[in-house]
């Protein structure tokens, strides 16, 4: 029997050549499948795939910043710009100890009490380094407070509601008669500028104010500015020099 | 026909029309075959071409996004900056222990018979006072605020220790450490 060009004996493994030869073309198109599968739609299947994973990932990226688009649409200039002013009052301008010591004489004026003495501390003050905020400096300063003993607690109460914000390290008033010494370890802070970082690569966290940020805002809102001479306005670092001089600004004269 | 030979048209007719009946079922599984495989093949690129359609018209929703938001990076920059100064601000804040306040409550324990002449601070809500009462009314309200402290029942004080205690004249002079609620 000739087919397909050969010549096929009337048997083949005892089953006749005219039954098998119509097997012959399902087979090819069997073959002619796993060709197509194997060549064209498997590494079409991983593209598909890889494009799911693409859009999946894309349509998140797109949503976060749409998010962060509309909330930067949605912000007050106004309500940024107050903001923008509470957070940098809270904190000092430069790491300026004389400045800080500067401030707190003006608030201690305020309730006749004088700056008797007082130190720097650029470094850490033993045992007193107990802050969990490691991204602020630390700026403290020991100084000896005379004055009324009954405008003390005032006081206290002032400087622990002024900007930058100021937080008592060490505390030790001692009274004769009227008037009180008060021997205090006073620390403000610096923050440094953070790194610079790709729109892209933030978030809306990175963006919004939650919560407890809120309410500090608002609670430093209500605190009052205080102000320790004009020296933040001037291009100086903690101690200016000049022709072998120090510019040093004494704290204690107005 | 003759006696020797046997007669095989009906083997032969029966054979025919087995394999004609299978020939048929083939074309059909062929047919159908060959649809499913169409089918598939239009479905995957149908799939793929979707896929690569939404995808570009993401990423260009992206990229317009993204300019969109450079515009804007003057308000990102300071929004950021807020975020992070305001995060750093409100842990110093809560980190800070409120001395004014523990103050005015360790005066609020005495009355005006007691004067604090001095008030040191030796840890958070741990203080020692250093005072005196110029009459015995004065040192009875000391000892009745030590005994309510003991008997668990001051509000405001939740250990004290008498270290010392002297009389001069009329005036008694004490010193005792306080721990507030």
């Amino acid at each position: 029997m000739k087919k397909y060009g050969l010549n096929l004996p009337e048997k083949v493994f005892g089953m006749d050549s005219d039954l098998l030869v119509l097997f012959v073309n399902p087979l090819l198109l069997i073959l002619g499948f796993f060709l197509l599968y194997n060549v064209f739609l498997k590494p079409q299947l991983a593209v598909i795939g890889k494009n799911f994973a693409e859009i999946k990932k894309t349509e998140t990226l797109v949503k976060s910043t749409q998010a962060k688009r509309d909330y930067l649409l949605s912000i007050s200039q106004e309500e940024l710009q107050k903001n923008v002013d509470l957070v940098k009052n809270a904190v000092l301008g430069q790491k300026d100890s004389y400045y800080l010591v500067g401030l707190i004489r003006n608030i201690a004026d305020k309730y006749g009490f004088r700056v008797e003495s007082f130190s720097v501390n650029p470094g850490k003050i033993d045992g007193e380094d107990d802050t969990k905020v490691t991204e602020a400096v630390q700026l403290p300063v020991t100084l000896t407070l005379v004055g009324v003993k009954d405008k003390y607690l005032d006081l206290i109460k002032s400087m622990e509601s002024s900007l930058p914000i100021l937080t008592f390290k060490q505390f030790d008033m001692k009274g004769i008669g009227s008037i009180v010494e008060l021997k205090l370890v006073v620390t403000a802070y610096y923050i440094p500028d953070q790194k610079e970082e790709k729109i892209s690569n933030l978030s809306l966290n990175d963006l919004k104010l939650v919560g407890n940020e809120l309410e500090m805002l608002r609670t430093i809102s209500e605190f009052s500015k205080a102000d320790g001479g004009d020296r933040l306005n001037k291009q100086s670092t903690d101690t200016q020099y000049r022709q072998g001089e120090y510019l040093r600004t004494n704290p204690f004269t107005l | 026909m003759n006696n020797e030979g046997i007669n095989l048209l009906p083997n032969q007719a029966k054979f025919r029309a087995l394999r004609s009946a299978l020939q048929k079922k083939i074309n059909l599984f062929m047919w159908l075959f060959g649809l499913g495989m169409t089918l598939t093949a239009l479905v995957v690129i149908g799939f793929l071409v979707f896929s690569k359609t939404s995808l570009n018209g993401l990423i260009k929703k992206q990229n317009a996004l993204n300019m969109e938001l450079k515009t804007m990076s003057d308000v990102f920059t300071t929004s950021w900056g807020v975020k992070y100064r305001a995060k750093i601000v409100g842990n110093l804040l809560a980190d800070r222990f409120e001395y004014g306040e523990s103050i005015e409550r360790v005066n609020d324990l005495f009355s005006k018979k007691i004067t604090v002449n001095s008030l040191e601070i030796r840890g958070i809500n741990d203080f020692l006072i250093d005072g005196e009462a110029r009459s015995d009314e004065g040192m009875n309200e000391i000892e009745e605020l030590i005994e309510e402290v003991k008997n668990k029942q001051n509000d405001n004080l939740d250990n004290v220790n008498l270290i010392s205690l002297n009389k001069s004249g009329s005036t008694w002079k004490f010193k005792m450490e306080v721990r507030l609620k």
